[in-house]
């Protein structure tokens, strides 16, 4: 079998690159890769690890500073309108140990009121939804920017 | 559904070509990577000899593409840098999976075949060079240099098992391909069991006409003289491998038109707008339809045609072949996104110049394996015939 | 070894669930039609005047407005000991969009994508349907007028977390997976940026991150989910269209909507089994 020396050396080089190539790839495998199913089991940790910005609980966390807004607000047409809805993102406003870190964000503009009340024909007619622009035409009004809130208090919109 | 007249709604995701022009570029060098190879097995296994001028050049052929075939994948990829992942962690529910292992074991019996196959001529520059270079081919030819005739038929013999390998192999590389689009359900342009049947014939169609052209020009500038037989060989092959891609790629359109299924309601104002000059126009028309006259013109005519005529004709004929692979390609890689999801309405696709992945840098990618081409034509002689391969099988015939 | 057993023990347990998944694709044609039926009288009241069908009573199920403590702490969280679950009630949507701008604001979306949308539907008299989501329904819907517009509604739209996904069947890396609480989930450190999972997504609710440049979709906001809250979209939305329940829970109110009310699904012909339910469809919504 002298004659086939050459194969033998191609094939022990073959084995030696491949044998190498699996033995370091092995070592990149990551350490929970595989415990759960076939990707790396930390993940789920990571991903529980994101921190909130957007509020958890609808009411409770608000009532602690602000009794009388939140409290109006839960006996309102509003109460199903979580407080986010319209005031910006709570850790703007509240740091994690519950200290005032700037001015709460609020959305007055009437296209935030547009989102829910403008009246569309796919929305639901139990809603409350008026044409905005007849509408303000009725009340003799124009079209600025908070111009909802100036009659309708947006914690108890309609008046009982 | 029922009387959509009206589309124009995308899902608000969906507005983005994601598989862009490196995504067209991937198959059709692995298609080209496997047609090569296939016409250089016509020789190595099938004993077709008319192709034993070109044998050795498709091998390389091959191999030149096949070494930049990640390229466009890597550059197209989010994050190229865990690429390896693919085979450190491979997921082997994904067709995409197999990738690694496909195209490494396929590198390997391209390699292992190149070097039987040059293994001679390898030997014969270390013996007549000195130096450095000298030092370079002792290393490849692994520092045997025996070639007596046990060993020369031991690599007679090696060659014809890895050839015989490597079709399979080749056809798993790109049917793979093809499978990716196929499987995927949530497209009905892409999902069809014929998808890898298409790309494989198109594959062997491109890597044909890619061969006609390159030994054409080579023997053009080299002075050298074209072998007319391995030529008309070589345009009898090419013909009847388009008519079947065609076939297939019309008898796909044919079948969704007459099942007039729910994917035809998106696929006609595909294939009547988005695709009209792509796939009607080019493909079909211009890449199909010509080179399948201008080739019927050569094979049945072949005794009445000068060669001169009879060349250049299967040359514009693979011009225009390897410009209808590219078309198809494109069609089924972008046309398959350039609808919505939401089967109601239609994106667009321009690639730029300057991009990431765009026509600048799929060029330079395009121009990458003739360079490696060229290297390897300059050290390994090609068109010397200096190997005796095809002692062993003339008698049979 | 006993990762493995808990799993099968958990496939046992879970039996039940799937088995409404199954029903309700299989019988989605059937279900389809009854609520096809349904729009048909719900067109009728509406031209009559009386339009009490859509939002019935707004805090039936959604938004309870003395909100506890949660359930559960990050701590105490084990993945397999539930089974997540998501309630579309379409015929409540009222297209504000609040859902999407919580969802941008939670999760920190990029611009022109969405992990969640809302989609607006006119179906008009044998022309098929006009739908539009500008900005995904981000800033809620503008007022048009179409002629001879027989019925329209809001479909909100998110992940569907199939239990048969083509997106993590088709993930080379192992990148995206389903996770034991029935989560599709993607670990963006391994994802290689391939978006061979955004073709696959029969429901387009995937899209390649611009800045990160790896695949990107709503999570059910897991990191909310296992703190014991409900996921942003649900938090925001007003009139409890989007509801969220564990289905591991005897008690679980949506729990009980899914095996008592009939149920369907988006594109239930490509059987992936979603795990996002829709109380009204319509067949024009794919």
């Amino acid at each position: 079998m002298r004659y086939a020396k050459h194969i033998f050396r191609l094939a022990l080089l073959l084995i030696f690159v491949i044998s190498t190539i699996i033995i370091v790839l092995r070592l990149f495998v990551p350490d929970s890769f595989g415990k759960y199913g076939n990707y790396r089991a930390d993940n789920l940790k990571e991903q529980m690890e994101i921190p909130m910005i957007w509020q958890g609980t609808r009411n409770d966390s608000c009532i602690v500073c602000h009794k009388q807004n939140t409290n109006k607000k839960i006996y309102s047409k509003h109460k199903n309108v979580p407080c986010m809805n319209c005031h910006g993102p709570i850790t703007e406003h509240v740091s994690r140990d519950n200290k005032k870190i700037a001015v709460m964000p609020a959305l007055k503009s009437w296209k935030n009121c547009a989102r829910c009340h403008q009246k569309l024909v796919a929305r639901a007619h139990v809603l409350p939804q008026v044409d905005i622009v007849d509408h303000l035409k009725d009340q003799g009004t124009s079209l600025e920017e908070n111009v909802c809130i100036q009659c309708h208090n947006p914690h108890s919109p309609k008046p009982e | 559904m029922h009387g959509n007249e009206i589309m124009n709604f995308l899902f608000p995701n969906d507005f983005h070509v994601d598989w862009s022009l490196m995504v067209v570029l991937y198959p059709y060098i692995t298609g080209l990577v496997a047609g090569a190879f296939i016409v250089s097995s016509l020789y190595h296994v099938f004993n077709r000899d008319e192709f034993k001028p070109i044998a050795r050049f498709a091998l390389l052929t091959s191999l030149a593409f096949m070494l930049f075939a990640t390229v466009p994948l890597l550059n197209h990829l989010g994050h190229p840098e865990r690429a390896m992942s693919i085979i450190i962690t491979p997921n082997f529910s994904s067709a995409m999976a197999g990738f690694g292992i496909l195209y490494a074991g396929y590198l390997v019996i391209l390699i292992i075949e190149v070097w039987l196959v040059y293994r001679v001529d390898i030997i014969e520059s270390a013996r007549n060079t000195t130096g450095f270079k000298r030092l370079f081919f002792k290393t490849l030819a692994l520092g045997v240099y025996n070639t007596s005739k046990e060993a020369l038929d031991l690599d007679r013999k090696l060659i014809k098992i890895f050839a015989a390998i490597g079709i399979p192999a080749a056809c798993m590389l790109h049917g793979y391909v093809g499978f990716l689009f196929g499987a995927i359900k949530a497209n009905p342009w892409w999902s069809t069991p014929l998808m890898p049947i298409i790309f494989l014939f198109s594959a062997v169609v491109s890597g044909i006409a890619l061969l006609v052209i390159m030994y054409q020009v080579i023997m053009k500038y080299s002075g050298w003289i074209i072998d007319q037989k391995c030529l008309a060989s070589l345009a009898r092959w090419l013909w009847l491998f388009l008519i079947m891609t065609v076939t297939l790629e019309v008898l796909e359109i044919i079948s969704l038109s007459y099942k007039q299924a729910e994917e035809w309601e998106i696929i006609k104002p595909l294939l009547s707008n988005q695709l009209s000059i792509s796939f009607i126009g080019i493909q079909m028309i211009m890449g199909s339809l010509i080179p399948f006259i201008l080739l019927m013109v050569v094979v049945i005519l072949d005794k009445f045609l000068h060669e001169r005529v009879r060349n250049t004709l299967t040359f514009i004929a693979a011009l225009l072949l390897m410009m209808q692979v590219f078309a198809m390609r494109w069609n089924v890689v972008i046309g398959g996104q350039t609808f919505s999801k939401s089967m109601r309405g239609f994106k667009e696709y321009i690639p730029h110049f300057f991009e990431k992945e765009g026509v600048g840098a799929s060029i330079i990618i395009m121009i990458l394996p003739f360079i490696a081409l060229t290297i390897m034509l300059k050290i390994l002689p090609t068109f010397k015939n200096v190997f005796p391969v095809d002692t062993g099988d003339d008698n049979k015939k | 070894m006993d990762d493995n057993k808990e799993i099968k023990d958990k496939e046992k347990s879970m039996t039940r669930s799937e088995f409404l998944a199954y029903m309700s694709a299989s019988f989605t044609f059937m279900v389809g039609s009854s609520i096809f039926g349904r729009f048909v009288t719900e067109a009728e009241a509406k031209a009559a005047g009386k339009d009490n069908t859509k939002v019935e009573k707004k805090d039936s199920s959604g938004g309870s407005n003395t909100d506890t403590k949660p359930k559960h702490t990050e701590q105490d969280y084990d993945p397999f000991n539930h089974a997540w679950i998501y309630l579309i009630d379409t015929n409540k949507c009222i297209g504000c969009g609040m859902c999407v701008r919580a969802c941008k604001i939670e999760n920190k979306v990029p611009d022109k994508f969405n992990r969640t949308w809302v989609e607006r539907y006119h179906i008009l008299e044998g022309r098929g349907a006009l739908i539009d989501s500008p900005e995904g329904g981000l800033n809620g819907f503008q007022p048009e007028s179409y002629s001879k517009v027989t019925k329209t509604f809001f479909i909100p739209k998110i992940c569907n977390h199939c239990k048969k996904s083509p997106c993590s069947q088709v993930c080379p890396v192992g990148a995206s997976y389903f996770s034991p609480d029935q989560v599709q989930l993607i670990d963006q450190k391994r994802c290689i940026g391939c978006g061979y999972c955004i073709q696959a997504c029969p429901y387009s609710s995937r899209f390649m991150h611009p800045d990160k440049h790896v695949a990107d979709k709503c999570f059910w906001c897991y990191h909310r989910i296992t703190k014991g809250y409900d996921p942003a979209c649900v938090h925001a939305c007003p009139t409890g269209t989007r509801k969220f329940g564990d289905m591991t829970k005897p008690d679980d109110p949506i729990r009980m909507i899914i095996s008592t009310e009939r149920v369907q699904v988006l594109r239930p012909e490509m059987l992936t089994i979603p795990q996002v339910k829709y109380l009204g469809l319509d067949m024009e919504v794919r």
